[in-house]
Protein backbone atom coordinates (compact mmCIF):
# COMPACT_ATOMS: atom_id res chain seq x y z
CA UNK A 1 0.00 0.00 0.00
CA UNK A 2 2.90 2.16 0.63
CA UNK A 3 4.50 1.92 -2.53
CA UNK A 4 3.07 5.27 -4.21
CA UNK A 5 5.21 7.66 -1.76
CA UNK A 6 8.27 6.07 0.06
CA UNK A 7 10.90 7.88 1.69
CA UNK A 8 14.36 7.67 2.78
CA UNK A 9 16.15 8.26 6.37
CA UNK A 10 19.16 8.63 5.17
CA UNK A 11 21.15 11.77 5.45
CA UNK A 12 24.41 12.62 4.79
CA UNK A 13 26.93 13.37 7.63
CA UNK A 14 27.60 16.77 5.63
CA UNK A 15 24.42 17.78 6.57
CA UNK A 16 25.49 18.38 9.75
CA UNK A 17 28.60 20.91 9.31
CA UNK A 18 29.28 23.42 11.92
CA UNK A 19 27.28 26.32 11.54
CA UNK A 20 28.46 28.89 13.44
CA UNK A 21 25.86 31.10 15.31
CA UNK A 22 26.98 34.36 17.05
CA UNK A 23 23.85 35.15 19.00
CA UNK A 24 20.87 33.16 16.64
CA UNK A 25 17.14 33.38 17.44
CA UNK A 26 16.05 34.61 20.83
CA UNK A 27 14.77 32.46 23.61
CA UNK A 28 11.16 32.20 23.63
CA UNK A 29 10.83 33.08 20.27
CA UNK A 30 8.00 30.48 18.61
CA UNK A 31 8.60 28.02 15.17
CA UNK A 32 5.46 27.63 13.38
CA UNK A 33 4.92 25.29 9.99
CA UNK A 34 1.99 24.53 8.24
CA UNK A 35 1.72 22.03 5.24
CA UNK A 36 -1.21 22.65 2.50
CA UNK A 37 -2.13 20.93 0.04
CA UNK A 38 -3.96 20.73 -3.06
CA UNK A 39 -5.23 17.78 -5.53
CA UNK A 40 -7.73 16.70 -8.44
CA UNK A 41 -10.77 14.43 -7.73
CA UNK A 42 -13.47 14.06 -10.37
CA UNK A 43 -12.60 17.01 -12.56
CA UNK A 44 -12.47 19.78 -9.35
CA UNK A 45 -9.15 20.80 -6.73
CA UNK A 46 -9.49 21.03 -3.56
CA UNK A 47 -6.88 22.46 -0.70
CA UNK A 48 -6.48 21.45 2.37
CA UNK A 49 -3.99 22.37 5.70
CA UNK A 50 -2.33 20.09 8.31
CA UNK A 51 -2.91 22.00 11.92
CA UNK A 52 -0.04 24.46 12.54
CA UNK A 53 2.93 22.84 14.88
CA UNK A 54 4.59 25.30 17.06
CA UNK A 55 8.44 24.54 18.86
CA UNK A 56 9.74 27.67 21.31
CA UNK A 57 13.54 27.56 20.76
CA UNK A 58 14.90 27.41 24.30
CA UNK A 59 17.46 29.66 25.79
CA UNK A 60 21.21 28.22 25.04
CA UNK A 61 23.97 28.94 26.98
CA UNK A 62 26.87 30.31 25.36
CA UNK A 63 30.08 32.37 26.33
CA UNK A 64 33.64 33.38 25.61
CA UNK A 65 36.03 34.75 27.66
CA UNK A 66 39.13 36.24 25.83
CA UNK A 67 42.25 38.18 27.12
CA UNK A 68 42.22 41.27 26.07
CA UNK A 69 46.33 41.50 26.97
CA UNK A 70 48.51 41.64 24.29
CA UNK A 71 51.19 39.21 25.31
CA UNK A 72 52.21 38.39 28.60
CA UNK A 73 51.59 41.31 31.65
CA UNK A 74 55.05 42.74 32.78
CA UNK A 75 54.79 42.87 37.36
CA UNK A 76 57.14 43.66 39.90
CA UNK A 77 58.10 41.41 42.60
CA UNK A 78 56.62 41.68 45.09
CA UNK A 79 53.64 43.44 44.13
CA UNK A 80 49.82 43.89 44.49
CA UNK A 81 46.54 44.07 42.76
CA UNK A 82 48.41 43.40 39.27
CA UNK A 83 45.67 42.84 37.00
CA UNK A 84 44.58 40.96 33.53
CA UNK A 85 42.21 42.19 31.45
CA UNK A 86 39.27 40.01 29.85
CA UNK A 87 36.30 40.12 27.66
CA UNK A 88 33.60 38.54 28.07
CA UNK A 89 30.86 37.84 25.80
CA UNK A 90 27.24 36.05 25.65
CA UNK A 91 27.21 34.51 22.57
CA UNK A 92 23.68 32.74 23.65
CA UNK A 93 20.50 33.63 22.52
CA UNK A 94 18.78 34.83 26.35
CA UNK A 95 19.69 37.14 28.68
CA UNK A 96 22.50 35.21 31.34
CA UNK A 97 24.96 36.33 33.85
CA UNK A 98 28.30 35.00 34.59
CA UNK A 99 30.16 33.51 37.51
CA UNK A 100 33.88 34.55 36.67
CA UNK A 101 36.12 32.44 38.36
CA UNK A 102 40.28 32.39 38.56
CA UNK A 103 42.70 29.68 38.96
CA UNK A 104 46.56 29.18 38.93
CA UNK A 105 48.11 27.14 35.72
CA UNK A 106 50.80 24.49 37.38
CA UNK A 107 53.68 24.25 35.18
CA UNK A 108 54.97 27.94 35.79
CA UNK A 109 57.31 29.45 37.69
CA UNK A 110 55.07 30.67 40.11
CA UNK A 111 51.69 31.13 41.82
CA UNK A 112 49.78 34.56 42.37
CA UNK A 113 47.65 35.23 45.38
CA UNK A 114 44.29 35.19 43.47
CA UNK A 115 42.66 38.57 44.61
CA UNK A 116 39.86 40.80 43.61
CA UNK A 117 37.88 40.86 40.40
CA UNK A 118 36.67 44.32 38.88
CA UNK A 119 34.04 45.01 36.21
CA UNK A 120 35.20 47.81 34.18
CA UNK A 121 32.69 51.23 34.16
CA UNK A 122 33.08 51.38 29.89
CA UNK A 123 36.26 53.27 29.77
CA UNK A 124 38.72 50.20 29.67
CA UNK A 125 41.05 51.61 31.53
CA UNK A 126 41.28 50.03 35.37
CA UNK A 127 40.54 52.03 37.93
CA UNK A 128 40.00 49.84 41.69
CA UNK A 129 38.72 53.06 42.64
CA UNK A 130 35.97 53.43 39.90
CA UNK A 131 35.80 49.85 38.41
CA UNK A 132 33.15 48.55 40.86
CA UNK A 133 33.87 45.22 42.63
CA UNK A 134 32.75 42.00 40.26
CA UNK A 135 29.58 40.70 42.37
CA UNK A 136 29.70 37.01 41.66
CA UNK A 137 26.65 36.74 44.01
CA UNK A 138 24.44 39.13 41.70
CA UNK A 139 26.40 39.43 38.42
CA UNK A 140 24.34 41.74 36.17
CA UNK A 141 23.08 39.77 33.64
CA UNK A 142 24.03 40.17 30.13
CA UNK A 143 22.26 40.55 26.72
CA UNK A 144 23.47 38.40 23.71
CA UNK A 145 25.73 39.25 21.81
CA UNK A 146 27.03 41.67 24.70
CA UNK A 147 30.60 42.21 26.33
CA UNK A 148 31.65 42.95 29.52
CA UNK A 149 35.20 43.85 30.21
CA UNK A 150 36.51 42.27 33.69
CA UNK A 151 39.62 43.28 35.45
CA UNK A 152 41.40 40.40 37.07
CA UNK A 153 43.48 41.09 39.70
CA UNK A 154 46.61 39.23 41.66
CA UNK A 155 49.28 39.66 44.40
CA UNK A 156 52.82 38.52 43.06
CA UNK A 157 55.39 37.38 45.84
CA UNK A 158 58.10 38.67 46.50
CA UNK A 159 61.93 37.52 45.91
CA UNK A 160 60.88 36.10 42.15
CA UNK A 161 63.58 35.98 39.60
CA UNK A 162 63.60 38.20 36.63
CA UNK A 163 61.24 36.70 33.60
CA UNK A 164 59.70 33.90 35.64
CA UNK A 165 55.97 33.60 34.32
CA UNK A 166 53.11 32.48 36.01
CA UNK A 167 49.85 31.16 34.06
CA UNK A 168 46.19 32.39 35.32
CA UNK A 169 43.08 31.14 33.94
CA UNK A 170 39.49 32.87 34.03
CA UNK A 171 36.93 31.52 33.13
CA UNK A 172 33.02 31.89 33.19
CA UNK A 173 30.50 29.54 34.20
CA UNK A 174 26.38 30.27 33.72
CA UNK A 175 24.93 31.38 36.82
CA UNK A 176 21.58 29.67 35.67
CA UNK A 177 23.53 26.51 36.07
CA UNK A 178 25.40 27.24 39.43
CA UNK A 179 22.50 27.90 40.77
CA UNK A 180 21.22 24.36 40.02
CA UNK A 181 24.05 22.66 41.50
CA UNK A 182 25.87 22.11 37.97
CA UNK A 183 29.61 23.36 38.38
CA UNK A 184 30.90 21.44 35.03
CA UNK A 185 27.95 21.00 33.17
CA UNK A 186 28.40 18.83 29.60
CA UNK A 187 26.51 20.15 26.46
CA UNK A 188 23.26 19.55 26.35
CA UNK A 189 22.88 19.78 30.02
CA UNK A 190 19.49 22.23 30.60
CA UNK A 191 18.07 23.76 33.65
CA UNK A 192 14.46 23.14 33.49
CA UNK A 193 12.56 26.68 33.30
CA UNK A 194 15.89 28.42 33.77
CA UNK A 195 15.83 30.13 30.24
CA UNK A 196 14.06 33.96 29.05
CA UNK A 197 10.46 33.71 29.17
CA UNK A 198 10.28 30.02 30.73
CA UNK A 199 12.18 28.20 28.17
CA UNK A 200 14.75 25.83 29.20
CA UNK A 201 18.71 26.75 29.63
CA UNK A 202 20.08 24.46 27.33
CA UNK A 203 24.13 23.97 27.83
CA UNK A 204 26.28 25.46 24.52
CA UNK A 205 28.94 23.40 22.84
CA UNK A 206 30.92 26.81 23.25
CA UNK A 207 30.27 27.38 26.76
CA UNK A 208 32.20 24.15 27.75
CA UNK A 209 35.25 26.03 26.41
CA UNK A 210 34.18 29.65 28.45
CA UNK A 211 37.83 30.18 29.82
CA UNK A 212 41.43 31.37 28.84
CA UNK A 213 44.22 32.11 30.32
CA UNK A 214 46.70 35.18 30.84
CA UNK A 215 50.63 34.99 31.91
CA UNK A 216 52.17 37.59 34.25
CA UNK A 217 56.34 38.05 33.68
CA UNK A 218 58.53 39.05 36.07
CA UNK A 219 60.20 42.37 34.71
CA UNK A 220 63.54 43.41 35.98
CA UNK A 221 62.46 46.77 35.83
CA UNK A 222 59.39 48.79 35.85
CA UNK A 223 58.22 52.48 36.09
CA UNK A 224 55.39 54.28 37.06
CA UNK A 225 54.15 57.62 37.30
CA UNK A 226 51.44 58.68 39.31
CA UNK A 227 49.60 61.86 38.95
CA UNK A 228 48.13 63.86 41.83
CA UNK A 229 46.69 67.13 42.92
CA UNK A 230 48.40 69.50 45.15
CA UNK A 231 46.53 72.35 45.75
CA UNK A 232 44.13 74.32 44.22
CA UNK A 233 44.07 77.97 44.73
CA UNK A 234 41.13 80.13 43.67
CA UNK A 235 42.92 83.51 43.84
CA UNK A 236 39.78 84.67 46.24
CA UNK A 237 40.90 83.16 49.74
CA UNK A 238 39.43 79.59 48.64
CA UNK A 239 40.03 76.28 46.73
CA UNK A 240 36.87 76.09 43.98
CA UNK A 241 38.16 75.19 40.63
CA UNK A 242 36.73 78.23 38.66
CA UNK A 243 38.13 79.87 35.98
CA UNK A 244 41.37 81.86 37.11
CA UNK A 245 42.01 79.28 39.43
CA UNK A 246 45.77 77.95 40.51
CA UNK A 247 45.51 73.81 40.34
CA UNK A 248 49.55 72.61 41.43
CA UNK A 249 50.07 69.04 40.19
CA UNK A 250 52.84 67.01 41.06
CA UNK A 251 54.23 63.79 38.86
CA UNK A 252 55.98 60.92 40.04
CA UNK A 253 57.99 58.78 38.85
CA UNK A 254 58.45 55.53 40.84
CA UNK A 255 61.51 52.65 39.37
CA UNK A 256 61.51 49.43 41.27
CA UNK A 257 62.76 46.09 40.62
CA UNK A 258 66.61 46.05 39.52
CA UNK A 259 69.19 47.40 36.87
CA UNK A 260 69.05 51.00 35.33
CA UNK A 261 66.17 52.18 33.15
CA UNK A 262 67.42 54.62 30.72
CA UNK A 263 65.96 57.71 29.06
CA UNK A 264 63.08 58.31 31.04
CA UNK A 265 61.57 60.82 29.88
CA UNK A 266 57.75 62.00 31.65
CA UNK A 267 55.53 63.69 29.78
CA UNK A 268 51.93 65.18 30.81
CA UNK A 269 49.76 66.78 27.93
CA UNK A 270 47.46 69.06 29.71
CA UNK A 271 43.91 69.22 28.65
CA UNK A 272 42.75 72.36 27.09
CA UNK A 273 41.21 73.95 30.04
CA UNK A 274 44.55 74.07 31.69
CA UNK A 275 48.05 76.10 30.34
CA UNK A 276 51.24 76.08 32.45
CA UNK A 277 51.21 79.26 34.69
CA UNK A 278 52.81 81.91 32.86
CA UNK A 279 53.56 79.54 30.29
CA UNK A 280 56.66 79.09 28.71
CA UNK A 281 57.72 82.09 31.09
CA UNK A 282 57.05 79.75 33.78
CA UNK A 283 58.86 77.01 35.94
CA UNK A 284 58.70 73.49 36.39
CA UNK A 285 60.01 71.89 39.55
CA UNK A 286 62.00 68.17 39.50
CA UNK A 287 62.78 67.00 42.24
CA UNK A 288 63.23 70.50 44.55
CA UNK A 289 64.65 72.35 41.47
CA UNK A 290 62.98 74.93 39.40
CA UNK A 291 63.48 74.63 36.23
CA UNK A 292 62.72 76.91 33.24
CA UNK A 293 59.49 76.04 30.56
CA UNK A 294 61.61 77.03 27.97
CA UNK A 295 62.87 73.93 25.90
CA UNK A 296 66.66 72.95 25.30
CA UNK A 297 68.05 74.99 28.15
CA UNK A 298 67.79 72.07 30.40
CA UNK A 299 65.98 68.99 31.09
CA UNK A 300 62.25 70.21 31.58
CA UNK A 301 59.81 72.27 29.04
CA UNK A 302 56.64 72.98 27.93
CA UNK A 303 55.21 73.71 24.74
CA UNK A 304 52.25 75.77 24.51
CA UNK A 305 50.63 74.46 21.55
CA UNK A 306 49.76 71.25 22.81
CA UNK A 307 50.16 72.39 26.46
CA UNK A 308 52.27 69.25 27.26
CA UNK A 309 54.91 69.38 29.86
CA UNK A 310 58.16 67.00 29.22
CA UNK A 311 60.26 66.50 31.61
CA UNK A 312 63.96 64.44 30.60
CA UNK A 313 64.70 62.22 33.50
CA UNK A 314 67.43 60.29 31.79
CA UNK A 315 68.27 56.74 33.66
CA UNK A 316 67.22 55.74 36.90
CA UNK A 317 68.21 52.99 38.48
CA UNK A 318 65.95 50.81 40.12
CA UNK A 319 65.19 51.57 44.04
CA UNK A 320 66.13 54.98 43.99
CA UNK A 321 63.82 57.57 45.13
CA UNK A 322 61.17 58.55 43.55
CA UNK A 323 61.71 61.38 40.70
CA UNK A 324 58.76 63.94 41.51
CA UNK A 325 57.68 67.18 38.74
CA UNK A 326 55.63 69.41 40.35
CA UNK A 327 53.97 72.49 38.39
CA UNK A 328 51.11 74.86 38.52
CA UNK A 329 48.44 74.96 35.91
CA UNK A 330 45.72 77.83 35.58
CA UNK A 331 41.96 77.25 34.72
CA UNK A 332 41.10 78.96 31.53
CA UNK B 1 1.22 0.97 -12.77
CA UNK B 2 -1.05 -0.72 -15.14
CA UNK B 3 -4.68 -0.39 -15.97
CA UNK B 4 -4.76 -3.99 -14.94
CA UNK B 5 -3.43 -3.72 -11.42
CA UNK B 6 -5.60 -0.73 -10.66
CA UNK B 7 -8.41 -2.70 -11.61
CA UNK B 8 -7.52 -5.08 -9.44
CA UNK B 9 -6.82 -3.15 -6.44
CA UNK B 10 -9.87 -1.38 -6.54
CA UNK B 11 -11.87 -4.00 -6.93
CA UNK B 12 -10.30 -6.06 -3.94
CA UNK B 13 -10.87 -2.36 -1.88
CA UNK B 14 -14.51 -2.12 -2.79
CA UNK B 15 -15.09 -6.46 -1.90
CA UNK B 16 -13.36 -5.63 1.47
CA UNK B 17 -15.00 -2.23 2.08
CA UNK B 18 -18.10 -2.42 0.16
CA UNK B 19 -20.22 0.55 2.45
CA UNK B 20 -18.10 2.96 1.44
CA UNK B 21 -18.52 2.77 -2.24
CA UNK B 22 -21.81 4.57 -1.49
CA UNK B 23 -20.36 8.24 -1.23
CA UNK B 24 -17.99 9.10 -3.89
CA UNK B 25 -15.29 11.37 -2.44
CA UNK B 26 -11.88 11.83 -2.10
CA UNK B 27 -10.60 13.55 1.25
CA UNK B 28 -6.84 13.47 1.78
CA UNK B 29 -5.72 15.02 5.28
CA UNK B 30 -2.40 16.17 6.03
CA UNK B 31 -0.35 16.31 9.52
CA UNK B 32 2.92 17.30 9.97
CA UNK B 33 4.81 16.11 12.41
CA UNK B 34 8.11 17.62 13.50
CA UNK B 35 12.02 15.96 15.26
CA UNK B 36 14.84 16.82 16.35
CA UNK B 37 17.20 15.95 13.97
CA UNK B 38 20.89 14.75 15.73
CA UNK B 39 23.87 12.77 14.83
CA UNK B 40 23.94 10.01 17.52
CA UNK B 41 27.69 8.83 18.10
CA UNK B 42 27.84 4.85 18.13
CA UNK B 43 30.50 2.89 20.01
CA UNK B 44 32.20 1.71 16.45
CA UNK B 45 33.27 5.53 15.98
CA UNK B 46 31.22 6.41 13.21
CA UNK B 47 27.59 8.21 13.40
CA UNK B 48 23.87 8.36 12.60
CA UNK B 49 21.18 10.51 12.05
CA UNK B 50 18.21 9.99 14.21
CA UNK B 51 14.65 11.88 14.23
CA UNK B 52 13.80 12.07 17.97
CA UNK B 53 11.27 14.40 20.07
CA UNK B 54 12.03 17.76 19.58
CA UNK B 55 13.17 19.28 22.94
CA UNK B 56 15.50 21.51 23.70
CA UNK B 57 15.62 23.31 20.20
CA UNK B 58 18.20 25.68 20.42
CA UNK B 59 19.61 27.64 17.56
CA UNK B 60 21.99 25.62 15.45
CA UNK B 61 19.79 23.10 15.73
CA UNK B 62 18.16 20.98 13.46
CA UNK B 63 14.62 20.10 12.76
CA UNK B 64 13.29 17.59 10.70
CA UNK B 65 9.05 18.41 9.27
CA UNK B 66 7.60 14.98 7.93
CA UNK B 67 4.48 16.15 5.45
CA UNK B 68 1.85 12.62 6.14
CA UNK B 69 -0.45 12.64 3.66
CA UNK B 70 -3.18 10.15 3.54
CA UNK B 71 -6.55 9.88 1.17
CA UNK B 72 -9.36 8.80 3.46
CA UNK B 73 -11.74 9.21 0.87
CA UNK B 74 -13.06 6.17 -1.43
CA UNK B 75 -11.35 7.92 -5.05
CA UNK B 76 -7.88 8.35 -6.08
CA UNK B 77 -7.03 11.83 -5.17
CA UNK B 78 -4.65 13.51 -8.81
CA UNK B 79 -2.53 16.09 -9.30
CA UNK B 80 -1.56 16.15 -5.47
CA UNK B 81 1.12 19.04 -4.92
CA UNK B 82 2.17 19.31 -1.14
CA UNK B 83 3.10 22.94 -0.18
CA UNK B 84 5.04 24.04 2.86
CA UNK B 85 6.84 27.34 3.53
CA UNK B 86 10.29 27.57 5.14
CA UNK B 87 9.51 28.37 8.97
CA UNK B 88 10.62 31.66 9.94
CA UNK B 89 13.74 31.83 12.28
CA UNK B 90 15.15 28.90 9.98
CA UNK B 91 16.92 28.39 7.18
CA UNK B 92 15.91 25.03 4.56
CA UNK B 93 18.98 22.52 4.78
CA UNK B 94 20.35 21.68 1.82
CA UNK B 95 19.65 18.51 -0.15
CA UNK B 96 17.39 17.48 2.91
CA UNK B 97 13.75 17.45 0.91
CA UNK B 98 12.86 13.75 0.12
CA UNK B 99 9.84 12.41 -1.06
CA UNK B 100 9.81 9.47 -3.45
CA UNK B 101 8.14 9.45 -6.69
CA UNK B 102 7.65 13.17 -6.70
CA UNK B 103 9.86 16.21 -8.32
CA UNK B 104 11.19 18.88 -5.62
CA UNK B 105 11.02 22.18 -6.43
CA UNK B 106 11.54 25.59 -4.40
CA UNK B 107 10.76 28.99 -4.39
CA UNK B 108 12.98 32.26 -3.50
CA UNK B 109 9.98 34.58 -3.77
CA UNK B 110 7.59 32.95 -0.54
CA UNK B 111 5.74 31.00 -3.31
CA UNK B 112 5.37 32.91 -6.11
CA UNK B 113 7.34 30.54 -8.41
CA UNK B 114 8.80 27.54 -8.16
CA UNK B 115 11.89 25.95 -9.95
CA UNK B 116 14.35 23.39 -8.92
CA UNK B 117 17.35 24.47 -7.44
CA UNK B 118 19.56 24.73 -10.18
CA UNK B 119 17.19 27.02 -12.24
CA UNK B 120 16.40 29.36 -9.05
CA UNK B 121 18.31 32.57 -8.67
CA UNK B 122 18.17 36.01 -6.75
CA UNK B 123 19.34 39.46 -6.94
CA UNK B 124 22.02 40.65 -4.78
CA UNK B 125 23.28 44.42 -5.19
CA UNK B 126 21.69 44.81 -8.97
CA UNK B 127 23.21 41.58 -9.92
CA UNK B 128 21.66 37.67 -10.44
CA UNK B 129 23.45 35.19 -8.40
CA UNK B 130 22.22 31.58 -8.25
CA UNK B 131 20.29 31.08 -4.95
CA UNK B 132 20.99 28.96 -2.27
CA UNK B 133 19.70 26.50 0.29
CA UNK B 134 19.24 29.70 2.82
CA UNK B 135 17.44 31.97 0.02
CA UNK B 136 14.76 29.30 0.10
CA UNK B 137 11.41 30.42 1.14
CA UNK B 138 9.27 27.43 0.21
CA UNK B 139 9.77 24.03 -0.41
CA UNK B 140 6.67 22.07 -3.04
CA UNK B 141 6.68 18.35 -3.70
CA UNK B 142 4.68 17.74 -7.16
CA UNK B 143 3.06 13.54 -6.77
CA UNK B 144 3.78 12.59 -10.07
CA UNK B 145 1.72 9.32 -8.92
CA UNK B 146 -2.04 9.13 -7.68
CA UNK B 147 -2.59 8.48 -4.58
CA UNK B 148 -5.26 5.65 -3.90
CA UNK B 149 -8.26 6.12 -1.56
CA UNK B 150 -6.58 4.42 1.92
CA UNK B 151 -2.97 5.05 0.61
CA UNK B 152 -0.52 7.04 2.78
CA UNK B 153 2.95 8.78 2.05
CA UNK B 154 5.18 10.92 3.01
CA UNK B 155 7.64 13.49 2.49
CA UNK B 156 10.05 15.53 4.51
CA UNK B 157 12.66 17.83 4.97
CA UNK B 158 14.98 19.51 7.66
CA UNK B 159 15.46 23.18 8.68
CA UNK B 160 18.36 24.96 10.96
CA UNK B 161 17.29 26.96 13.49
CA UNK B 162 18.56 30.47 13.30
Amino acid sequence: MNKLISWTSLFLASLFAVQSQAEGTLAGVEISNQASVSYDVGGSTITANSETVTITVQELINVTIISQDSGNVSVSSPETGAELKFQVTNTGNGNEAFVISQVNIGGDEFEVTLSTIYLDDGDGVFDPNVDAVYDNSAPSSIAPDESITIWVTSDIPESLNNNDTADVQVAALSKTFSDDGQDNPDAGAVVTDGGDSTTDAVYGTAAANADDTATFVVSAIQVTIAKAISAIDDQLGGSQPIPGAEVGYSLTVTVTGTGDAENITASDPLPEELALKNGISGTINVDGVDKTAVSGDDNASYDANTRTITVELGTITAGSADSIITFTTVIQ
Amino acid sequence: MTNIKRFIKNTLILAVLPALSVSAFAQVELKTEMYKVVEVQKENGTSKIEWVKPDSITPGDKVGYRIVVENKGDKPADDIVLNNPVPENTIYVAGSARGANSSIVFSVDQGKTFATPEKLFIIKNGKKLPASAKDYSNVRWVLTSSLKAGEKGSVQYIVQVK
